[in-house]
This record gives structure tokens, C-alpha cells and sequence, in this order.
């Protein structure tokens, strides 16, 4: 049976504390889940996710009503015993209580997303009495990433769209944001404006002739930049267009250069 | 005069190039600015900090020589926890407080795939590398400059003829200016099989890439697991030829492992299932692209993939998506974490 639990947990504020979320698989490979936590009297406030296992997220942490969601991936499956998922920031009081409901998933990495069984277990968060030294620091930027383009005719009315992701490992992402711009500028990205958006994103040039400037912001305000490079400078058809066009002005041209000859050779 | 007209005609061929490479639409970005909360943990306009969110700030950075920096409640630095250094003696004052720089460190991954493949190294879900193995199947990444913090692992082969193994995953914890090794990973076999439905008596085919000088296992389950063991080849691959007189009629799975010097045991390759029935049907050649969770046909299962299911997620799949979701999914009709459980079975990245 698979089973979560929390562990180490840290008292950050006089009401704040940080509960890490873990999972022991008891031996079975798994590499999707989906986890709700019923909150009784506490107030969920925020997510790390530095050392979690998961690798991409499906859903972050939200709240629905009084249950608190998320679900995420890890191609390749993980088979352990203390595998993080995440850690959750609560405000919170005593005798507030945590209880893993049935009705999340864990699924193995068989090829065929077979179930696994769940212990469900309610967890009472224990009385902390002094603040831990619990300090997060996040000098290092994001990781660097790629920025993949496509489109697929099911989707966006058939248009282009990027789509990426990226973790943070000290403190995880905040946000992304998205510029595209017709040269690479010279001067900093910083004095550019920049739009904060969710992947997937739909390209607002969709003849892919401008370069996609994607940044990745962790919780620190560290930045990692990325750029896509125009895919194409001049489209097939206007190719085709451009030479028909030559052609009909080569035509004119010589119509009328030998309607001028004739009339020379009149005279 | 013809000359003219030529120059006339390119000038104006040129220019039109020109202008259709710099005309495109403008776009306007339109951002809203919201204030801050307080409260959330996050530091947002307005805010100093957000505990324990203190906007990469420091004591050091803000001048001290240490200690230990925190948030009031209303969301500004408290730095009653900083220390400052007594000024060096002597007269003229020390210099600044000093600034540590970043610093990384470097991950080494060796083990064992097959002889002369290419292997595949993700990071994160992310492809970081690709190299040739040695002759007897030995290989070695070495990352540099990463930040800190726990890596996610996953590695994969592909055999001579085209055959992927499964996806090994592990974790590496790396801690600044560190070099982290992590060694003895190996790879499953790859696996295959000659025919899909076999009459009862007859054989059935098993067969695949290992590493040179290992032991395969192979297992057959139906009601109860059934083990063979077999030497490789020189040249890492097997065979064996499976009877099956003593097997019950139905629906069977085989999958196999291998052992090195009764050192290193690498983890099941993928399951194949036949039936052992009245008929035998061959198997047709297998493409090379994976057989299911490769929504776009790129051959590849990876973020593009997971971005189309991820728009249909929970949504009524339109009759064309259905068709897709048919053919390379579980075919229930709706993208759901199973769906996306396959597609991690089959990433590639």
C-alpha cells in the first residue's frame, strides 16, 4: 500500500509552518498521482517545491472548498521510501488536522495506469512551541530549459504555441513571462515589458518570424531567460508570390521596352 | 536598355523582400499591476518581504556581515538579527562586507547499457544529454556548473535494432561546489517477442539486447511467475526459445532483467503480453517510435505531448481528439491522470 506522510515539519512564523509532504511507495513504481487533503482549522498559504520528486506538475497545489489538490508526473516512476512531494506552507492552530482522502490516486508506472492502493490516514499537526531556524535562500536562477513551438489543428483554432517548463531548485517558480520582439535587443531584457503567462502560450506572430523571449522567475526573484529564435524569415508562399510578381513586372517591362523600340525603328 | 530594365526589375524584387521581412503586426501588452498581499508568503509589489519569502535579501546583502535576516508581519525586513563586524583595528577601516559567489557543482553518472547504443540522459524530464556507450556497454556523463538541489534522474537506451529500453529514474542530491557520483546504474534489457497469440506446443521467440558478459532473467507470468536464466551473447544480446506445452491457455506477460558479476542487477525491461491459444499469429515489426502516448506522431513522448493532453484535461474531447485519444491513450474517451501515467511510462523526452 502506498502511503503518505508528514515529516520534519518547521514553525516559521507564530502561526505559519511548513509541512513536507512525503510518499513511501512500499516498493511499487509510481509515476502519477493526484493528492486531496481535507484542511480542518488551518488555512493553506503557499508551496515549495525545492527537493520534491515530482517532474512535472499536473495541478498545482489549490484549494477546492476545503480540500486542498495537486497532482503531478515523474516519467520513469519513483520507487522509495521518503520521496518528497512537496512542502505545504500553512497558517494554522492547535489541533488542526490533515486528512489524506480516499479518493486520491496513485498510479504505477506499468504502461497501463493501474491503481495502487492508498493508506488513508489523517494526520493531527502537533503542538510546535518555538520557531525553527528554518531560513530559505535562493541565489541561483532557474534552470535552463527548452522552449519547444507547434501547433496541433485540435487545438488554439489551429494555431502556433510555445509550451515549457522549468523547476527551481532552492525555492521553485513563481512565474513565467513572455516577450516576443522582432530584433534581439541590444540594450538589458530588464527594461522590456514582459507579459506574465502560463504555458501553453499562443504566439501573437504566427508567421514565426519573431524571437520568443521566455523568463522564468523563482520565488526569489531570480530570472532565467530563454529565447526561441524566429523559426522562419520569409513564408513559402510569399516566396511564390514574390516571384509571380517578378515575373509579371519582367513581362511588362519587356512589352513595353520593345513597344518602344518599334516605335524608334518607325520613326 | 535590356540592362536597365534588369536592374529596374531586381531593385524592385529587393525591395519587396525587404518589406516583407520587416512587416508584421504590432502588438500591444497590456499588464495589469496588483498589489501585493501580505500574508501569502510571497513577496508582491509594495512588500519588503513575505515570510519566508525575503526577495533574495540577506544580512550580507544588506550590509551586515551576518546573521540572520527575517519578515515582520507587515511584510518589512526585520534586521535585528544581523551582525556587524567591530571596525578593523589600526585606523582606516576594513572594506565592505564580503559577497560569496554562486557556486556549483558537478554530477557524474556511469554504468552499464549495450555495446556501441546511444544513451539518452534527462534531467528533470528534460533532455541533457546524449553519448555512444563503450564496446561492453560502459558510459559516463559528466554534468557541470548546476545549481544545488535535488536532481531527478532518467536515463534509456536504444538497442541495434531500434528497441527502446524502459526508462531508469534516480536521484542525486548535490550540494554547492560538490561533485556528486553516481555510479553502477544498469540498464534492463530490451525486450521482444516473435509472435503475438502462439498454439499450444509450439514456441515462442524471446529475445532482446543486454550487456555483454551479463545474466538474463526472464520471467512468464500467467497464475504463477515462472524464471529462466541465460548467458548473453558476446555481443550482449539473447534468445530463448520458450515451450509451450506446460503453459495454460490465455493471456501471459514475459518481461526480463539481467545481472553483472552477481553485482549489479538492473530493474525489469518492458512487459510483453501473448496468448497461448489455437492459433499462432506472428508479430508484426514493431516501429521504432513508441506505442502509445505520442500524441503529435514526432515519434518522441514528451512536453509537447503532455501539453496536448493537458489542454484536453478534464474538457470534452472533440471527435477528432477522440480518434487520438483512441489510438494512443487508454481509450476511455477522456484525458484523465491515467492518460498521463501512460504517457510517463512511454516519455522520452
Amino acid at each position: 500500500m502506498v502511503k503518505v506522510f508528514f515529516d520534519n515539519l518547521k514553525k516559521v512564523e507564530n502561526n505559519k509552518i511548513v509541512v513536507p509532504v512525503y510518499v513511501d511507495t512500499e516498493g511499487k513504481n509510481i509515476n502519477a498521482f493526484e493528492l486531496r487533503l481535507k484542511l480542518d482549522d488551518i488555512i493553506f498559504r503557499d508551496y515549495l517545491d525545492k527537493d520534491s520528486i515530482i517532474v512535472f506538475w499536473l495541478e498545482k497545489p489549490y484549494l477546492d472548498k476545503n480540500v486542498l489538490v495537486f497532482s503531478g508526473i515523474i516519467p520513469g516512476g519513483y520507487t522509495g521510501k521518503n520521496g518528497l512531494l512537496t512542502k505545504l506552507i500553512f497558517e494554522y492552530r492547535d489541533g488542526a488536522k490533515i486528512e489524506v482522502l480516499p479518493s486520491s490516486q496513485f498510479l504505477l508506472a506499468d504502461g497501463l495506469g493501474t491503481k495502487a492502493k492508498i493508506e488513508v490516514t489523517s494526520f493531527n499537526l502537533p503542538y510546535l512551541g518555538k520557531l525553527d531556524n528554518f531560513v530559505l535562500e535562493d541565489r541561483h536562477p532557474p534552470e535552463r530549459f527548452k522552449i519547444y513551438v507547434t501547433r496541433d489543428k485540435n487545438m488554439f483554432g489551429g494555431r502556433y504555441y510555445i509550451t515549457f517548463e522549468t523547476k527551481d531548485k532552492q525555492s521553485g517558480i513563481a512565474y513565467y513571462q513572455v516577450r516576443e520582439l522582432t530584433f534581439l535587443p541590444y540594450s538589458k531584457m530588464e527594461n522590456f515589458h514582459f507579459e506574465n503567462v502560463k504555458p501553453p502560450y499562443v504566439l501573437k506572430d504566427q508567421t514565426l518570424r519573431s524571437y520568443v523571449v521566455v523568463k522564468a522567475v523563482d520565488k526569489f526573484g531570480n530570472e532565467r531567460i530563454e529565447i526561441l529564435k524566429p523559426q522562419r524569415k520569409i513564408l513559402v508562399d510569399e516566396i511564390i508570390l514574390l516571384l509571380l510578381f517578378g515575373i509579371l513586372i519582367f513581362i511588362f517591362f519587356n512589352l513595353f521596352y520593345n513597344k518602344r523600340k518599334n516605335l524608334f525603328k518607325r520613326k | 536598355m535590356k540592362l536597365k530594365y534588369l536592374l529596374i526589375f531586381l531593385i524592385l524584387l529587393l525591395t519587396l523582400l525587404i518589406l516583407t521581412y520587416f512587416t508584421k503586426s504590432s502588438s500591444v501588452n497590456v499588464k495589469a499591476i496588483v498589489p501585493g498581499i501580505c500574508g501569502n508568503s510571497i513577496k508582491e509589489i509594495g512588500e519588503e518581504c513575505d515570510a519566508p519569502d525575503l526577495g533574495g535579501q540577506s544580512c550580507i546583502s544588506l550590509g551586515f556581515s551576518g546573521g540572520n535576516l527575517s519578515c515582520n508581519s507587515n511584510c518589512t525586513l526585520n534586521t535585528s538579527g544581523c551582525t556587524s563586524l567591530p571596525p578593523s583595528g589600526g585606523g582606516g577601516g576594513g572594506g565592505g562586507p564580503g559577497y560569496f559567489p554562486l557556486q556549483y557543482g558537478t554530477i557524474i553518472i556511469s554504468g552499464k547499457a549495450y555495446p556501441n547504443s546511444e544513451v539518452t540522459l534527462l534531467s528533470d524530464g528534460q533532455i541533457k544529454s546524449t553519448l555512444k556507450a563503450g564496446a561492453r556497454g560502459d558510459f559516463e556523463f559528466t554534468l557541470r556548473d548546476l545549481s544545488p538541489g535535488l536532481y531527478i534522474f532518467s536515463l534509456y537506451s536504444e538497442d541495434s535494432k531500434g528497441r527502446r529500453s524502459s526508462l531508469i529514474n534516480f536521484q542525486v542530491m548535490l550540494r554547492a561546489g560538490e561533485t556528486a557520483k553516481s555510479s553502477g546504474i544498469f540498464l534492463s534489457p530490451t525486450i521482444d517477442i516473435d509472435k503475438t497469440s502462439v498454439r499450444k506446443g509450439d514456441v515462442l521467440q524471446i529475445f532482446g539486447q543486454a550487456t555483454p558478459d551479463a545474466e538474463v532473467i526472464i520471467s512468464i507470468s500467467s497464475d504463477e511467475e515462472i524464471f529462466f536464466r541465460l548467458p548473453t551473447e558476446k555481443d550482449g544480446s539473447y534468445l530463448y526459445v520458450l515451450k509451450t506445452d506446460d503453459l495454460e491457455e490465455g493471456d501471459h506477460y514475459t518481461k526480463s532483467r539481467q545481472i553483472y558479476q552477481n553485482q549489479m542487477i538492473s530493474p525489469y525491461s518492458r512487459t510483453l503480453s501473448f496468448v497461448v491459444g489455437t492459433t499462432t499469429v506472428l508479430k508484426k515489426s514493431e516501429k521504432k517510435c513508441p506505442n502509445k502516448g505520442d500524441l503529435n506522431n514526432d515519434c518522441r513522448v514528451n512536453l509537447i505531448d503532455f501539453s496536448i493532453a493537458a489542454y484536453w484535461y478534464k474538457r470534452k474531447l472533440s471527435p477528432a481528439f477522440a480518434k487520438i485519444e483512441r489510438e494512443k491513450l487508454n481509450g476511455d474517451g477522456k484525458i484523465n491522470l491515467i492518460d498521463f501515467s501512460i504517457m510517463a511510462y512511454w516519455y522520452t523526452g
